[in-house]
C-alpha cells in the first residue's frame, strides 16, 4: 500500500469516528433528566409556552428525527440555539474553541520545549543528580494538581512580583483585536496590534505553563525512559566508536529513532487537555470550551454539549492524525513499509 | 576503516556560545517587553462638585453639559466580580438577577424602587383610575435614547407590547391582569397622546404598579431597525405589531436599545460585559463617576478575593459564599456593605408527597431545627432569623406570628400524633451545589432530626436538576424538602404569596411552588387580596394568609438574606435599597471613587 494511500484511509476514518462520538453525546443528552426548554423559560412561563418552545427546538419530535435534524444542520452551520446565550452553538464555539486552542497549544509548545530537554539531561546522566532532580520534579508535576499549581503561581509571579497577569486574556481596559482566528496572539500580530500582542502574551503565559505542567512532567520521563533504551543500542554504539561528537549522537541518532512514542503522547495529551483544562481556565479566568462545556451541561444545554464534544471529538482526531503524519516523517521505518 | 574527523571543538564551541547568547537575549527581550509597564499611577482626581444623589440614582448638580462634566480624572473603569457571567442582555428576557442589574445600566423603567415605596422615573407621574383598572403615564419629555431620538409615550408602548409578547419574566407577574390573551393584553397598551401612555387591566391588580420596575424601556427606532425575519429561530408576532420576526432579540444580545447612563460596549461572551457612559444620559452624573463600567465573570471565590485585594476589582456579587466574603473584607482596603433585603430562605416541604403530607410531621421537623445553630454557627451572626412566611421588613408582614423555635420535647409530641412512625420518616433535603450555607444547613438538619429518630438524606443537586424535579405534576415525583431562596421578586406580599397558591403548582409546577401546598381557605384569601387595591383591606388578608401558613408549615423559615457586598474602601455613593432584584442602587453611574 503506498504512502499517499495510507494517508487517505486515515482521513476517511476520522468521519466514522466523528460521528460515533456524536451519536454517543446526542444520545446522553437527551437522556440527561430535565426539561431544557422549561430551564431556559424560567419558573414562570406556562405549559403552552414550554410546549411551543420545545416546539421551536424540535424536542416534540421522535428522538430519531431530531437526529437527523441535527446532522443535516450541522452541514448547513447552524449548530442549533443555545439555551444559555441565546445563540446560534456555532457562534459560541467560534468564541469558546480558538480561547481554548490558543491555550492548549501554547501549553504543549512549552511542554515540548522544556520537557523533551529535560528528559534528554536525564536520560544522558542515567542514574546521576541530574536524572535524580528531574525525576523528583517529573513526580511533582503529575502529582501536584493544577488548580492548585495555578493559584501558587499567581501568587508568586502575578500578584507578587508583578511579572505577568493574574488571570483573563487581555488588561481590563483593552478590548478584543479584531476577530480573524478568535486567538487573541494571532489576531494581534495579523492586525498590528502591538499593545494587545504584549497583552495577550503576558496574560497567556501563566495559564498555559500551569498547564503545561503534567505534560512536562510526561514528556520529560517519556523521554528519558526511549532515549536510555535507544542510547543502549548497537548504531548508538557503532556512532560512538566512530568518534561521531556526542550531541549528534544523542540529538540525530538516538533521540529521533525514540521519537514515536513521545509524539502518541503529544497526540494524546493534546486531545485531553482541549477538554479537561476546565480547572486552569476557572482560576485564570480564561473563558475556553472547557468553561463553556461544563456549564452546557450544568444548565442542560443540549445543543451546546454537543457542539463541544464535536470540537473536541474532532480536535482529537485531527491532531492524532498530524501525530501520524509526523510519525512518517521521523521514521523513515514507516514510509518505507508503507511503499 | 576510515572515519571523519569531526568538526574542531573550537568553531563547535564557538557556535555554540554564539546561539545561546542570542538565544538568550531573546528571551530576555520578549520578557520584558511582555511584562509591561505594571500598574499605572493613578490620575489625581478633581474636587468633588457639590451635586445630589437621589435615592432613585438621578443627580442633581452639573449635569451633561454642565462646567466641572467628564475631566479626566472620568477615565476610570469600575470593575464588578460577577460569580457567573451575564446570560442575556435582551432586556425583556432577563430572567437571571444579575441579567436585570446589567439592563439597569442600560436602559431605564417607566417606574423604580424607592425607600418607601415605588416612585416615578420615566414617567413624572401615574394616575389610576377609580375601578383600579386603567393606569395613566405621563411620560417626562427629556429622556434621550442611546442612539440620540428622544423619548415618546410610541417607545413606551411599544417597549410594553414587545415585552407581552416576549412573555417572559416580569411581565409574567402582570400579564393576567391586562387580559387572558397576547392579543388582548397587547391590545390594552394604549398611546394617548405624545407624552401619555395608557395600561388597562381586565382585573384590578393591587401589586401592579410594583410589578413594572423591572419592563424596561427601549428605543422602537432601534429596535425596528435591527428586526430579523427570515431567519429567525424565534418569532413574534401579534395581532397589533404583526409578524415581528426575533423582534431584534439576536441584535439586542449583543447590543443595547436603551436610555440609562451605559450603554453596551462589547460583549466577551463566558468572561465580560463592557459598558462605558452615555454622556447625554437624562439622569445627569456626578462629575467624577466612572466612564467605564466591567462586569467581570470570576466564578473562583479565590480570585474574586484576589482581585479585591489587590484592586483589580472594586465590588463583588453577592452570591458568593458567606465566609469568602468575610476573609476578602479583612484586607484593610476593604468594607462590606450589608443590608437586609427581601431575600428568605425557605426549605420547602412536599406537603403532597408522604410522609410530609401529615401536618404533624412537618411540625416535628420545624421544631426539631435548631434554628440559632444556623444563625450563630453556619451563618456567623451575620444574618436574620426568618419571621414567619413573607420577609421580615416587607409590609404586610405579620409580627404576631408563633412561629416555631428549636423544642425537641414539643418535636416529638407532635411526632407522636403522627400517622407515621419515626422509624417510617425517611426523608431526603435537596440543595443547590455550590451554596456551601445551604449545604451545612442541610447537614445541621440531618443531625437535629436523628434527634427525634427521622432520617434525613442531604442531596446535592444541580440547579437544573433541581428545576426539572419541581417541575413534576405529580408531587409524589417531587422531592421531600429543598432549600430555595426567593429573591426574585416584586416588592409585594402577593410575590411571596404566590408561591403557597396551590393553582401555581397545578397549572405549571415549578421550584417556586415546590411545597405542593393547597388550602382552599388560603388560595381564595390569595385571589381577593391580589384583586383588591385598598391597602389596609390587603395588609389585613395578608395576616390571616400568613397565620395560615404558620399552621399548616408547608415550609422551614429560615433566615432572611441581607444584601452583601465586599467593596473597594476607596468607593462612594453606593445604597442599597430593597429588593435586590429590582433595586435602583444597582446603578453604578452613582459611584465614584470620591466622596460627595
Amino acid at each position: 500500500m503506498k504512502y499517499r494511500d495510507y494517508l487517505l484511509r486515515r482521513l476517511v476514518l476520522v468521519i466514522p469516528t466523528v460521528f460515533g462520538v456524536i451519536t454517543l453525546i446526542f444520545v446522553i443528552s437527551r437522556i440527561i433528566p430535565g426539561d431544557p426548554a422549561r430551564l431556559a423559560l424560567g419558573p414562570w412561563a406556562k405549559p403552552e409556552q414550554v410546549q411551543e418552545f420545545r416546539h421551536v427546538l424540535g424536542l416534540d419530535k421522535p428522538i430519531v428525527v431530531q437526529y437527523f435534524d441535527y446532522i443535516i444542520g450541522l452541514f448547513k452551520g447552524d449548530f442549533g440555539l443555545s439555551l444559555t446565550t441565546k445563540r446560534n452553538v456555532l457562534n459560541d464555539l467560534l468564541d469558546f474553541a480558538p480561547a481554548s486552542l490558543e491555550l492548549v497549544t501554547t501549553g504543549m509548545a512549552l511542554a515540548v520545549v522544556i520537557g523533551i530537554p529535560i528528559g534528554v539531561i536525564a536520560g544522558t546522566h542515567k542514574d546521576k543528580w541530574p536524572d535524580h532532580v528531574t525525576r523528583i520534579f517529573a513526580l511533582s508535576g503529575v502529582s501536584i494538581p493544577q488548580f492548585w499549581a495555578g493559584i501558587i503561581l499567581q501568587l508568586i509571579f502575578a500578584y507578587g512580583l508583578s511579572l505577568v497577569a493574574p488571570n483573563g486574556r487581555l488588561d481590563i481596559n483593552l478590548l478584543p483585536p479584531k476577530h480573524i482566528t478568535g486567538m487573541y496572539t494571532i489576531d494581534s500580530l495579523l492586525t498590528g496590534n502591538w499593545e494587545t500582542l504584549r497583552s495577550s502574551i503576558n496574560h497567556l503565559i501563566l495559564p498555559a505553563f500551569a498547564l503545561s505542567l503534567a505534560s512536562i512532567s510526561e514528556f520529560a520521563r517519556m523521554t528519558r525512559s526511549s532515549l536510555v533504551e535507544e542510547l543502549g543500542k548497537d548504531h548508538v554504539l557503532a556512532a560512538r566508536v566512530n568518534r561521531i561528537p556526542e550531541f549528534l549522537v544523542v540529538y540525530k541518532y538516538a533521540l529521533k529513532s525514540s521519537f514515536t512514542p513521545i509524539m502518541t503522547l503529544i497526540g494524546l495529551d493534546y486531545g485531553f487537555l482541549l477538554g479537561n483544562a476546565f480547572l486552569i481556565e476557572m482560576v485564570f479566568l480564561w473563558p475556553g470550551l472547557a468553561r463553556y462545556g461544563v456549564n452546557a451541561i450544568i444548565d442542560k444545554d443540549f445543543n451546546s454539549m454537543m457542539g463541544v464534544t464535536l470540537v473536541i471529538g474532532i480536535g482529537f482526531v485531527f491532531v492524532n492524525l498530524i501525530i501520524d503524519l509526523l510519525y512518517g516523517y521521523v521514521d523513515p521505518r514507516v514510509r518505507l513499509r508503507a511503499k | 576503516m576510515t572515519t571523519e574527523k569531526p568538526s574542531t571543538p573550537d568553531r563547535r564551541g564557538f557556535l555554540k556560545t554564539a546561539v545561546g547568547t542570542v538565544a538568550g537575549l531573546a528571551v530576555g527581550g520578549v520578557v520584558g517587553y511582555v511584562a509591561g509597564t505594571g500598574a499605572q499611577a493613578p490620575t489625581p482626581g478633581q474636587a468633588t462638585a457639590t451635586v445630589t444623589v437621589t435615592e432613585t440614582g438621578s443627580v442633581t448638580g452639573p449635569g451633561p453639559t454642565g462646567p466641572g462634566f467628564w475631566t479626566k480624572s472620568n477615565d476610570e473603569t469600575f470593575v464588578f466580580c460577577a460569580i457567573h457571567p451575564v446570560v442575556n442582555t435582551d432586556p425583556h428576557q432577563c430572567l437571571e438577577v444579575l441579567d436585570n442589574e446589567t439592563a439597569l445600566q442600560a436602559y431605564d423603567p417607566l417606574v423604580v424602587m424607592g425607600e418607601k415605596g415605588v416612585k416615578p422615573h420615566l414617567c413624572v407621574a401615574w394616575d389610576m383610575s377609580g375601578d383600579g383598572l386603567v393606569y395613566t403615564f405621563y411620560a417626562r419629555d427629556d429622556v434621550m435614547f442611546h442612539d440620540g431620538s428622544k423619548m415618546t409615550a410610541d417607545d413606551i408602548a411599544y417597549s410594553f407590547q414587545r415585552a407581552l409578547t416576549v412573555d417572559m419574566n416580569p411581565v409574567t407577574w402582570f400579564r393576567d391582569a391586562m387580559g387572558s390573551t397576547m392579543d388582548e393584553r397587547v391590545g390594552n397598551v394604549k398611546v394617548l397622546t405624545a407624552s401619555t401612555v395608557q395600561l388597562s387591566l381586565v382585573k384590578t391588580f393591587g401589586p401592579f404598579v410594583s410589578t413594572l420596575p423591572l419592563t424596561y424601556i427601549v428605543s422602537k427606532k432601534t429596535v425596528e431597525m435591527n428586526i430579523k425575519r427570515p431567519g429567525a429561530k424565534v418569532n413574534y408576532k401579534n395581532s397589533l405589531n404583526g409578524d415581528m420576526g426575533d423582534w431584534a432579540n439576536e441584535w439586542l444580545i449583543n447590543n443595547d436599545a436603551g436610555s440609562g447612563p451605559y450603554r453596551l460596549k462589547q460583549r466577551v461572551w463566558g468572561d465580560k460585559d463592557v459598558y462605558e457612559a452615555f454622556p447625554e444620559y437624562w439622569g445627569g452624573w456626578r462629575p467624577d463617576s466612572f466612564r467605564n463600567l466591567i462586569y467581570q465573570s470570576v466564578p473562583d471565590p479565590a480570585q474574586m478575593k484576589l482581585m479585591m485585594q489587590q484592586g483589580k476589582a472594586h465590588m463583588n456579587d453577592m452570591w458568593y459564599p458567606l465566609d469568602v466574603q468575610l476573609l476578602t473584607a479583612e484586607d484593610p482596603s476593604i468594607k462590606l456593605y450589608e443590608r437586609q433585603d427581601y431575600g428568605p430562605l425557605y426549605m420547602n416541604l412536599n406537603c403532597q408527597k408522604p410522609p410530609l403530607d401529615d401536618v404533624n410531621v412537618r411540625k416535628a421537623i420545624a421544631y426539631a431545627f435548631n434554628y440559632d445553630s444556623m444563625l450563630n454557627d453556619i451563618l456567623l451572626g451575620r444574618e436574620s432569623l426568618q419571621l414567619g412566611p413573607f420577609p421580615n421588613t416587607l409590609w404586610g408582614h405579620d409580627d404576631t406570628l408563633d412561629i416555631p423555635r428549636y423544642d425537641v420535647a414539643k418535636a416529638k409530641e407532635y411526632l407522636a400524633k403522627a400517622k407515621y412512625k419515626p422509624s417510617e420518616i425517611k426523608v431526603t433535603a435537596a440543595y443547590v451545589t455550590g451554596l456551601t450555607q445551604e449545604q451545612r444547613i442541610a447537614l445541621l438538619l440531618k443531625a437535629n432530626l436523628a434527634e427525634i429518630g427521622i432520617d434525613c438524606t442531604p442531596q446535592e443537586m444541580t440547579w437544573n436538576n433541581i428545576e426539572g424535579k419541581t417541575s413534576q405534576k405529580d408531587p409524589r415525583d417531587s422531592l421531600d424538602m429543598v432549600e430555595i431562596y426567593f429573591t426574585n421578586q416584586y416588592p409585594d406580599p402577593d410575590a411571596w404569596a404566590i408561591i403557597f397558591w396551590s393553582q401555581l403548582w397545578k397549572t405549571g409546577p415549578s421550584f417556586i411552588s415546590a411545597s405542593y401546598y393547597e388550602n382552599p381557605k388560603y388560595d381564595d384569601l390569595f385571589v381577593k387580596a391580589r384583586y383588591e387595591v385598598d391597602q389596609g383591606k390587603r395588609i389585613e388578608m395578608y395576616k390571616e394568609m400568613q397565620q395560615i401558613l404558620v399552621q399548616d408549615q408547608p415550609a422551614l423559615w429560615l433566615y432572611n438574606m441581607q444584601q452583601r457586598h465586599a467593596m473597594r474602601k476607596d468607593i462612594y455613593g453606593y445604597h442599597f435599597v430593597p429588593p435586590a432584584v429590582q433595586s435602583y442602587s444597582k446603578r453604578y453611574s452613582v459611584l465614584s471613587k470620591y466622596p460627595l
